[in-house]
């Protein structure tokens, strides 16, 4: 009999239709996988099967729990199937544990309420199941809070959490989508690890289809609240049989058409280059802290190159980018521009400037909410002041805004009316609009879904042919750097630890850093993606 | 778009005490620096709307022209908090983590650590009583209010990626401050401002009703209720309308000021909508 199963399930909330005869199923032990892009109703599939919905929404269809429907049940009845017989795992580790209360008795707490365990009982057996899910020894002591341990760690006291009183199924929602990729290996093996010892089912949400593709038994696909394929993972894999499918596994395995050539001309040079940040320069400060981000970094780009930097969190990627931009001051070596020396410390003129630009992460961060699209793009005309006229600056945005697949009417609206994707599109039309030689993408890519994601790196290789553009792009997603780059260097706690050639890095990885790296990366068998 | 209710009585409260004041500048039902004894204390009437005082003045007309001494007041004292605290706030958080930074803020905090109240009263009696040194008096205190505030709200604009990219088109701390930081700031500075300019009335009221507002014989609301209130058993409508005009007059404007950023703020229209 199924753990879960849910039959034709629909759900309206205010008139919209966010879930459409949803059909799932979750046998005992097995790892069913949930994915789709953001937007398509895999977390409200998860609230749906807790009934954790907001109270004007409308359900049709039902939901099993082995053999009693969980969707008939009232909210008290609810309330003794949640975190006892199904838990739920979310995915920002540190806005789910209460910052108050320390990790042991946020652990404890399933146990107390569902199983009648006594304080000292639950306690013990919370110390256990933590050390089970891998936290290390000196962390099992009774007084540890969630802000004392890492990210990784964090996730892994969820996992106990939702592990401590032996439920039946586990639903994780996005459980590795914050983590680094070293790390994220160390939590699916754990999932994995509990599945198979305990027998526990799990329903695993995730975008992610490399991560499904290793470790899921079956996959459901979901678009627009609806189920487009559903069937064993390699199956579904090989077969593809909605076109949907189709796209979104031909965007993971994306690279571009045509790559650049890069021709012999430096154009940057970041020479052994160190950087810090002090802790405050304060008159009350009692004393100055000071955090190396940057040691001896170098760098060199070709003109019409891409250079890939990868490295996880904390590795000094977005200091470098701001030292390179000139906005944040170093201590050592030299960054030569087309033999212009830029130093943050010092006035760097705006010619200098102007030759690059850069693209942020958060689309929703970099752009002044105040400001018409028209304003935010023709920004950093301001290094050229006086070339050009009003009517000069206007036809050059709304040209800048068509090469990047929107139209010159945009220019009247404001940001908060596009989306993500579109949002990033105006981000590199901002960048374009002065002609720069060297654009900056810093994680440009991260932040979109993985269709979304294509289309911004097909219109970033095909601007960089049209206008002989370098790009250093910046991720920590080695494999999405490795299909657009002509070189990568793998940083790690500030230094530059290898670099070579894309392909080299994948295949023969030299530093251990990198062989750790690589190996952490989820992909799917090259098998399945030939398709047959 | 759909409008709040509190927004819209807002709007109609701050309204009819506007009008109420503007038309005391040419109009008012009786003369307020006349006396009367004939007609003193008495009762709501068709002649005197609102009764009369012991000194046979109408007490209309008197709400009515105390309301020049409180707009005046209050609005000159938000705009002295404004036009020195918003540059000094902007100049704290562009300059952030410096000796600027701290210069100015702690200079703030002095002003803060003393009651203003207290300082009201050093000033009027050292200078005198009167409108300016009240204005004066509310008005240093609403500069370290504005300046926190501003601080505060532009530290967290400042660490946005837009600002970055605004730094890297070569725009200086002070472009970037007028340009991108400012109008981001700006809501929260009107609502601020409605606070201040509410408090600010009921200050001079609170200031008049101890003697060291404006003088008689020009009405004030403070000193209206300072002088009724030997009389209240008997002609409790004396105490009472100066009272109502004060909360509804400070509600008004809060309700204004709170309406007023959800309008402006082109991120909110969205939900509003």
């Amino acid at each position: 009999m199924n753990v879960l199963s849910v039959s034709d399930f629909s759900l309206t909330i205010k008139n919209k239709n966010i879930l459409k005869d949803v059909c799932l199923n979750v046998a005992p032990g097995q790892i069913v996988g949930l994915a789709g892009e953001s937007g398509s109703g895999k977390s409200m599939t998860a609230l749906s099967i807790l009934n954790l919905l907001p109270s004007y929404s409308k359900r049709t269809g039902k939901i099993f729990f082995k053999d009693s429907c969980i969707s008939d049940f009232s909210d008290k009845e609810m309330c003794r199937i949640r975190g006892d017989k199904i838990s739920l795992i979310f995915q920002e580790p540190l806005a789910a544990l209460n910052p108050l209360k320390t990790i042991q008795s946020q652990v404890a707490e399933p146990l107390l309420i569902h199983k009648n365990y006594t304080k000292r009982e639950a306690n013990q057996v919370a110390a256990d199941t933590l050390h089970r899910v891998g936290l290390p020894k000196h962390l099992l002591h009774r007084d540890v809070y969630p802000h004392e341990i890492s990210g990784g760690q964090q996730q892994r006291v969820l996992i106990a959490k939702g592990f401590v009183a032996k439920p039946n199924l586990i639903i994780a929602d996005e459980p590795t989508t914050s983590l680094d990729v070293t790390t994220q290996a160390g939590i699916l093996k754990l999932l994995e690890d509990l599945v198979k010892s305990e027998g526990v089912s799990l329903l695993l949400i995730t975008h992610d289809l490399a991560v499904l593709s290793q470790c899921a038994h079956r996959v459901a696909i979901m678009k627009s609240g609806e189920i487009v394929e559903e069937g064993e993972t390699e199956e579904v894999f090989r077969q593809r049989k909605s076109q949907y499918t189709r796209k979104l596994l031909d965007s993971v395995n994306y690279s571009p058409a045509n790559k650049s050539n890069p021709s012999g001309k430096l154009l940057l040079s970041v020479d052994n280059i160190s950087s810090s940040y002090v802790s405050s320069e304060s008159l009350f400060a009692n004393k100055q802290a000071k955090f190396q981000v940057l040691n001896n970094v170098t760098l060199k780009i070709f003109e019409r190159e891409i250079l890939g930097v990868v490295g996880e969190s904390g590795s000094g990627k977005s200091t470098l980018v701001k030292t390179i931009l000139g906005v944040h001051k170093y201590e050592n070596g030299s960054i030569i521009l087309q033999n212009k020396k830029i130093d943050a410390s010092k006035y760097i003129d705006s010619e200098t400037r102007s030759l690059m630009q850069v693209v942020f992460q958060d689309p929703y961060g970099s752009f002044n909410p105040r400001h018409k699209i028209r304003r935010l793009v023709a920004e950093p005309f301001h290094l050229v002041k006086g070339v050009f006229t009003k009517k000069d600056i206007n036809d050059r945005v709304d040209i800048a805004l068509r090469e990047v697949g929107l139209s010159s009417d945009d220019a009247k609206r404001y940001i908060h009316e596009f989306s993500g994707g579109q949002r990033q599109r105006i981000a590199i039309a901002r960048a374009l609009i002065i002609k720069p030689k060297l654009i900056i993408l810093d994680e440009a890519v991260s932040a979109l879904d993985v269709s979304i994601k294509a289309q911004i790196l097909d219109l970033l290789a095909e601007l960089a042919q049209r206008h002989a553009l370098s790009y250093l792009f910046v991720s920590h997603d080695l494999s999405v750097v490795q299909n657009v780059s002509n070189r990568v260097i793998v940083m790690q706690k500030g230094t530059v630890v290898e670099e070579g050639t894309a392909s080299e890095i994948l295949s023969s990885p030299k530093a251990d850093y990198t062989k750790k790296l690589v190996k952490a990366i989820p992909k799917i068998p090259v098998s399945w993606l030939s398709g047959g | 778009m759909k409008i709040p209710l509190a927004f819209i009585i807002g709007c109609i409260l701050s309204f009819l005490f506007l009008v109420m004041t503007i038309v005391s500048l040419f109009w008012i039902p009786h003369e307020v620096e006349k006396l009367n004894i004939l007609e003193r204390l008495k009762g709501p009437s068709y002649q005197y709307f609102l009764g009369t005082d012991h000194f046979g003045r109408d007490i209309f007309s008197m709400l009515m022209v105390g309301g020049q001494t409180s707009i005046t007041v209050a609005l000159i004292a938000v705009a002295v908090g404004m036009i020195f605290g918003i540059p000094l706030g902007l100049l704290a958080a562009a300059s952030r983590q410096s000796i600027w930074d701290d210069l100015i803020m702690r200079s703030n905090d002095l002003i803060f650590a003393f009651p203003s109240l207290v300082i009201a009263i050093l000033i009027t009696a050292v200078f005198g009583p009167s409108a300016i040194n009240a204005i004066i008096a509310i008005g240093i205190f609403n500069v370290p209010v504005f300046a926190r505030v501003t601080r505060g709200a532009a530290l967290s604009i400042w660490t946005l990626d837009f600002i970055l990219s605004a730094r890297i088109a070569g725009k200086g701390s002070l472009r970037i401050s007028v340009e991108h930081i400012l109008p981001n700031i700006l809501s929260l500075l009107i609502v601020q401002g409605s606070i201040q300019f509410s408090l600010g009335i009921l200050a001079e009221a609170g200031l008049s009703y101890v003697g060291l507002g404006v003088q008689p014989p020009t009405p004030s609301w403070g000193r209206m209720l300072a002088d009724s209130q030997t009389m209240i058993s008997f002609a409790p409508n004396l105490a009472l309308f100066p009272g109502i005009t004060i909360i509804l007059a400070v509600l008004g404007l809060n309700l204004l000021g709170d309406g007023a950023r959800d309008l402006l703020d082109p991120r909110l229209q969205d939900k509003i909508r």
